[in-house]
């Protein structure tokens, strides 16, 4: 029977009493580990609701095991006889369970790299003797106990965060707002140790399909020599597929994976590695970027700017920072002043784009959602439009992610400041180009057809070129054209922590 | 906050809408095709209550479901609450032997999916020591899901698979044991099930 806990993590202090009990003896003698590790999950492309990234915690353990055998601790929600509305409206307003437990790493792994397409971040956290112990005592105590589950600020992140600070400092006060991936690697930056990345099985396919088809080409020697391999990435590759949305695999299927099992195991193929670990450099931004910037516009002159956006970054913020092709804001402001008048450019309340490229393993779709105001450059008269801005469509890139191309077919119910309700439609097309790590140039070119009836067809283009000027500091060159105007921006952003 | 939890709450409803249409392919019809094999042949299978087969089951099975017994004399009743599943929508989701929707307690014996809409139930003989069925469904349900990434490491003579594989099994990691473990495979016809009964006889208690 699962008991309540209705104080979270709170009320669970190591103390003389509690550590008499032999139950938790026996619980700490099996669980006593060398080194902790904080494992965050990237975000799973197929699902808007998991682009925050999964956290969880790995266990070494002092007495030798293999690490596929480590023990994980998640926090997630209990959905047994929960349909998914009920589960989305139960998350939000925090009247789901969640539930500390625990399972073998291979099976989070299994879980994340291959099913879900996510890679791994391992980051080792230092914990001393009685750190360690007031950690195992914290969980132990959780284990079998129910704690409210909420979206934004009671789920995995904020409970994995709350239970390492309050086992290194009791004194800890618990973060209740929403966590962040940012917020957890700068609250235990004192702790935290350079992460080890483990690459999604897709990653993995994706790199050895192309050296297979370098090394195979124009020469049967090679292909005879390599074909072992091949067996070997065909099986995953086939593992893959069938753990995406499969409800059943065919006799045939199941066969065909029999047969490859068998010949795989008895070939002698030794160059396909079906498990890759490396140190990975892990850049992500604070949460809040705050700018200011000059509009000169060849019609309506200098115009100046200020900026503020929280959430996890924006398309055009620079390159190599997780996570790389979803773009979050929970609330982002712009305000134009021309001649002591102060208006609002952009004030928008939620905002994600999400613009994973295809590939041919993957084949997830891109997207934009957000609600808000934002002025709209494309029309001859220059105006807000408020409501909300959806986009859909697919992502290719070239050169190993470095320029990709995004597709979208954008439809936008919206209320305009002069011409009242509207709905605007028309293709997009989104270019990024990560010049360098600290140079990232975005192209955009929109199509637009305003109303369906008596359709009145607008373009417009947009170029900014980010450069990073170091690690807290962003320069924003932009081009903006339409037929009505052309406008130059630029911008000076800092993030803040 | 309150904000951003309406917000939230709106863009998580409008994105469903779009993301619904293609798990609505999959939802298609009221029953789902299902594999639920067991150590135990010919225990009785039933879903609420009512008899829909006997062990190794395949067939038809309804969606909505919300408990899953098994059972035959000599072992502890299993039941099973059954979850609808987040991103499925599907009963083929459900028995994910740990993550979201069930707890393994080892009560009664326990359960995991192996492959898509395919289970494995461990029933406990009366009498068993808890020790032993642990150690015996670590051994088998590893075994059983990486089967492939085995053969695989089997392929190279080495790999982390194997090697976990190996630990389980309580075996020392050298050339005879990965022979062995390879003559199981080989034996098995690369079938998971087969595998993991041919696998846990090795295992030295």
């Amino acid at each position: 029977m699962l008991a309540s806990a209705n104080n979270g993590i709170e009320n669970n202090k190591l103390d003389d009493t509690t550590t008499t009990n032999q139950e938790w003896k026996l619980f700490y003698n099996d669980h006593i580990f060398n080194k902790l590790y904080l494992v965050f999950a990237g975000p799973f492309p197929a699902s808007p609701t998991s682009s925050f990234g999964h956290i969880f915690v790995l266990l070494e353990p002092k007495k030798e095991r293999p690490f596929l055998l480590w023990d994980a601790i998640d926090f997630s929600a209990n959905i047994t006889n929960i349909g998914t509305f009920e589960y989305l409206a139960k998350g939000l307003l925090g009247s789901l369970e969640g539930q500390y437990k625990e399972i073998s790493f291979y099976e989070k792994l299994r879980e994340y790299t291959l099913k879900e397409s996510r890679s791994l971040w391992l980051f080792p956290i230092q914990l001393d003797k009685e750190e360690s112990k007031n950690f195992l005592f914290r969980f132990f105590n959780l284990s079998n106990k129910i704690c409210p589950y909420r979206f934004t600020n009671s789920n995995c992140a904020s409970q994995i965060y709350n239970l390492i600070k309050l086992s290194i400092d009791e004194s800890f006060k618990q973060e209740n707002q929403l966590v962040f991936p940012h917020t957890i690697i700068n609250g235990l930056k004192n702790r935290i140790s350079d992460p080890i990345f483990i690459e999604s099985i897709d990653n993995l396919l994706k790199e050895n399909a192309k050296k297979i088809t370098l090394n195979t080409c124009g020469s049967e020697n090679k292909l005879l020599e390599y074909n072992n391999v091949n067996d070997a990435i065909l099986l995953n590759k086939l593992e893959w597929e069938y753990s995406q949305d499969r409800d059943h695999l065919t006799a045939e299927e199941k066969i065909n994976l029999q047969k490859l099992r068998k010949k795989v195991s008895l070939s002698n193929g030794n160059g396909y590695n079906n498990f890759k670990s490396y140190p990975k450099e892990f850049n992500i931004h604070p949460t809040t970027l705050a700018g200011s910037g000059l509009q000169i516009s060849k019609r309506e002159g200098i115009e100046y700017l200020l900026m503020y956006r929280f959430g996890i970054h924006e398309y055009f913020e620079n390159c190599n920072v997780y996570p790389a092709n979803d773009y979050l804001s929970l609330l982002k402001l712009e305000l134009g002043i021309k001649k002591k008048e102060i208006k609002i450019n952009q004030l928008m309340l939620f905002s994600q784009t999400s613009l994973q490229p295809t590939s041919y393993l993957s084949n997830y779709l891109s997207w934009k959602l957000g609600f808000g105001i934002q002025k709209k450059y494309e029309f001859r008269d220059r105006q807000l439009a408020s409501g909300v801005f959806t986009g859909l469509g697919y992502t290719v890139s070239l050169f190993e992610d470095e320029i990709t191309f995004s597709f979208l077919i954008n439809a936008e119910p919206i209320y305009l400041q002069k011409s009242g309700f509207s709905f605007l439609s028309g293709p997009e097309i989104i270019t990024l180009w990560n010049i360098s790590d600290r140079i990232k140039w975005m192209n955009c070119f929109k199509g637009t057809m305003k109303n369906i009836y008596n359709p009145e067809i607008y373009y417009y283009l947009e170029n900014n070129l980010g450069f990073e000027i170091y690690k807290k500091m962003m320069l924003l060159l932009s081009y903006k054209h339409s037929e009505y105007d052309n406008l130059y921006d630029i911008k000076l952003n800092f993030y803040i922590n | 906050m309150k904000k951003t939890s309406v917000f939230l709450a709106l863009f998580v409803l409008l994105s469903l809408s779009l993301f619904l249409t293609s798990c609505a392919t999959i939802a298609t019809g009221t029953k789902q095709l299902v594999t639920i094999n067991c150590n135990v042949d010919g225990a009785t299978v039933s879903l609420d209550g009512v008899n829909v087969g006997k062990t190794p089951f395949t067939g038809e099975i309804k969606k909505n479901g919300k408990v899953l017994t098994i059972e035959k004399e000599g072992y502890k009743t299993y039941t099973i609450a059954l979850s609808s599943s987040l991103e499925g929508l599907f009963w083929g989701n459900i028995i994910t032997g740990g993550t979201l929707g069930s707890i393994t307690d080892f009560t009664s014996g326990a359960a995991y999916k192996y492959a898509p809409a395919s289970y494995q139930v461990e029933l406990m003989a009366k009498g068993t020591s808890l020790n032993n069925f642990k150690q015996i469904y670590e051994l088998k349900k590893y075994a059983m899901i990486n089967m492939s990434n085995i053969s695989i490491d089997l392929s190279k003579n080495n790999g982390s698979y194997l090697e976990a594989l190996i630990y389980l099994t309580k075996m020392d990691m050298n050339k005879k044991t990965i022979e062995i473990i390879r003559k199981k495979l080989v034996e098995s016809d690369g079938d998971q099930v087969h595998f993991g009964n041919l696998i846990v006889k090795l295992l030295v208690i």
